[in-house]
């Protein structure tokens, strides 16, 4: 009996971790999360650019030796060590980060973009372990894992270019070899997507649970001590002084959606309430404390947590598919059905 | 409400009959599926034995990323040993992060106050990170970390040294940015005023919120030593085949003559330092 029960529940746990992570899905969340953080990465390596003799000049406010003690026996690998020094090659290190950005961004090449982007990224911030924050490190593990897959079988010129060369061949096949998908769910991007939701979990609950060593969190004063914090105050709200209960309502409400995250994310009912409040608290980071980055960096990796139907029929709405643009004219008459044909491109709900 | 463990939590299955990530409330209306031609890759089913290795390195890298924040004080010794284990890895790839956000308490900020002495005798004093200064606001907070950091490194009385490095590191920067002949530096903490304080009608800047304390007077020949081993490092490139060009010049030498023996306080204390 008691044999079976554990055999049982070697069962239930080896077919739950196949079904969690080795299931297909749709890389639309991906897709959306590659596009805006792709545009958040252009604009971290702009500001790197920007201030490149502060960050990576010879006269650098970080110098190998104050990076080497500060890591002591750390392993805060850069290849930016190669170009230590040469405002050429850091100028060129500069150019080719933006210029991958952007490639990450618009989806061409995005198998190779992607951990460019990553090795950049942790390349830019290992030189300068003492001047990141969390927007630093969000990048870092989302661009970690769309090398596993960069969601670019939706909205990506690569996606694009596919399917133009398919719909060139398209009148030369049968139907059912004509078919295109529109697109086409995989392991790989169930398994990124699987890793930020995972990894995002990790980030709340540690959070929340570290709070809770603080009294003022316990007394609900802690939020005050973002709203009287001069150096980090874009907005003022210290009018909030006289009234405490919104102090409390509001550092009570977000210590307890931080702690719950990684357990109510998971259920389809509370999950977009979790959502909701996660913009709303990294929104409200975002304008009245000045972390805009910070806070449209989590924001973005929430998505991970959206609905694929939600994304597609938002972009349905907004036109920015190209696919369900090609469905539409279909549906209107706009373009001409050959007997015996479906317009390439479209595979609605058929399959073969 | 209990969760439905035996059946997909979705409306339409995918490949294998059950649900992807994201996918637990509804199916996808535009979308086709299953293993036809097309972009991206296919759903074929996955093999046992790349099901397995991919499971094995999935577990790793979960354990490696818990066990960061896992290992900041107060830690259990098996979360320090993980942590001391998978160090390299979580170093290398960007991801030794504690999350310990405004954690456990949002406390006072941290500024650099410097004096910067000229060869005329004239003084000039500044403050960074500085919001006018620094712009735009990313570039602002980036300087403010590092005066946070240098904030985490004074109160660990392990640091000293490097706290001393990294302030004759911002001396170097100051010194050669301002070309000024010596620089006085000083960590100042700006309090935050209890509300009770505010109500009363104290301001977030009032002088009596700060303290400080000083880092150091750095002088030339701190700065030209620096300098000469700088410029020697770049122009001697050809022979430096002992140092990797992934680590700092003088990191390299550490991380060799470390190598092969486990210094758990000290990776650890230094561990706390680079989250």
């Amino acid at each position: 009996m008691i044999g079976r029960y554990f055999r049982g529940l070697a069962d239930a746990t080896m077919a739950g971790w196949n079904r969690f992570w080795f299931s297909a899905a749709d890389p639309a969340p991906l897709a959306g999360i590659r596009i805006a953080i792709g545009m958040l990465l252009v604009y971290s390596h702009a500001v790197w650019a920007l201030n490149s003799d502060d960050f990576f000049g010879a006269n650098a406010w970080l110098n190998s030796d104050a990076v080497s003690a500060i890591q002591a026996d750390g392993n805060l690998l850069s290849a930016l060590w190669w170009a230590d020094g040469s405002p050429t090659l850091i100028a060129v290190a500069h150019g080719v980060a933006i210029l991958n950005a952007l490639l990450l961004t618009f989806g061409l090449w995005s198998r190779v973009a992607a951990p460019v982007a990553f090795l950049l990224t942790a390349s830019f911030a290992n030189r300068n372990p003492a001047a990141l924050y969390g927007f630093d490190q969000v990048l870092g593990f989302v661009t970690l894992y769309l090398c596993v897959n960069p969601g670019h079988g939706w909205l990506s010129v690569d996606y694009w270019r596919e399917f133009r060369r398919r719909q060139k061949y398209a009148g030369r096949q049968s139907v059912a070899t004509s078919l295109i998908v529109v697109a086409q769910p995989s392991v790989s991007a169930n398994i990124a997507t699987r890793l930020i939701q995972l990894h995002l979990c990790l980030i709340y609950l540690v959070a929340g649970l570290a709070k809770l060593k603080g009294a003022a969190w316990w007394s609900g004063v802690a939020f005050w001590g973002t709203i009287g914090n001069l150096e980090y105050q874009t907005l003022d709200i210290t009018w909030l002084v006289d009234w405490p209960i919104i102090v409390s309502l509001l550092t009570m409400s977000a210590l307890a959606w931080e702690i719950s995250y990684t357990a109510l994310i998971w259920n389809r009912w509370t999950r977009p309430l979790v959502l909701a409040f996660a913009v709303a608290i990294h929104a409200g980071i975002a304008v009245c404390f000045g972390m805009m980055t910070f806070g449209l960096s989590m924001i973005v990796a929430n998505v991970a947590f959206v609905s694929p139907a939600l994304i597609r029929s938002l972009a349905q709405r907004w036109d920015v598919d190209p696919w369900a643009v090609e469905l539409k004219k279909i549906s209107a008459g706009q373009v001409r059905k050959e007997p015996g044909h479906l317009p390439v491109g479209v595979a609605l709900h058929q399959r073969p | 409400m209990i969760a439905r463990t035996s059946e997909p939590d979705c409306d339409e299955p995918v490949a294998g009959g059950s649900c992807a990530a994201g996918q637990a409330d509804s199916g996808p209306r535009l979308v086709g599926g299953g293993n036809q031609s097309g972009g991206g890759d296919r759903s074929k089913p996955v093999s046992r034995g790349v099901r397995s290795a991919v499971s094995v390195l999935l577990v790793l890298h979960l354990v490696a990323i818990a066990s960061a924040p896992l290992a900041m004080e107060p830690a259990s010794l098996p979360a320090q040993k993980v942590f001391a284990f998978f160090r390299p890895y979580l170093d290398a790839a960007f991801l030794n992060h504690g999350y310990h956000f405004f954690a456990p308490e949002p406390g006072p900020s941290h500024l650099i106050r410097y004096e910067l002495t000229f060869a005329d005798g004239r003084v000039e004093t500044g403050v960074f990170p500085h919001p006018a200064e620094q712009k735009p606001r990313l570039n602002y907070h980036r300087h403010f970390m590092l005066s946070e950091f240098a904030n985490r490194l004074a109160v660990d009385d392990s640091q000293q040294p490097a706290l001393h490095e990294l302030s004759r590191s911002f001396a170097q920067h100051l010194m050669r940015e301002r070309h000024a002949e010596s620089a006085t530096l000083f960590l100042r903490r700006h309090y935050i005023p209890s509300p009770q304080q505010v109500r009363e009608g104290m301001m977030l800047e009032a002088d009596e919120l700060y303290a400080e304390r000083p880092l150091g007077t750095f002088s030339p020949e701190d700065v030209r030593g620096l300098v000469e081993s700088a410029e020697q490092q770049f122009a001697s490139s050809d022979d430096r085949p002992e140092t990797s060009p992934l680590m700092p010049p003088h990191q390299t030498q550490n991380a060799v003559r470390l190598s092969g023996r486990l210094q758990l306080p000290d990776a650890l204390q230094a561990g706390e330092v680079t989250r």
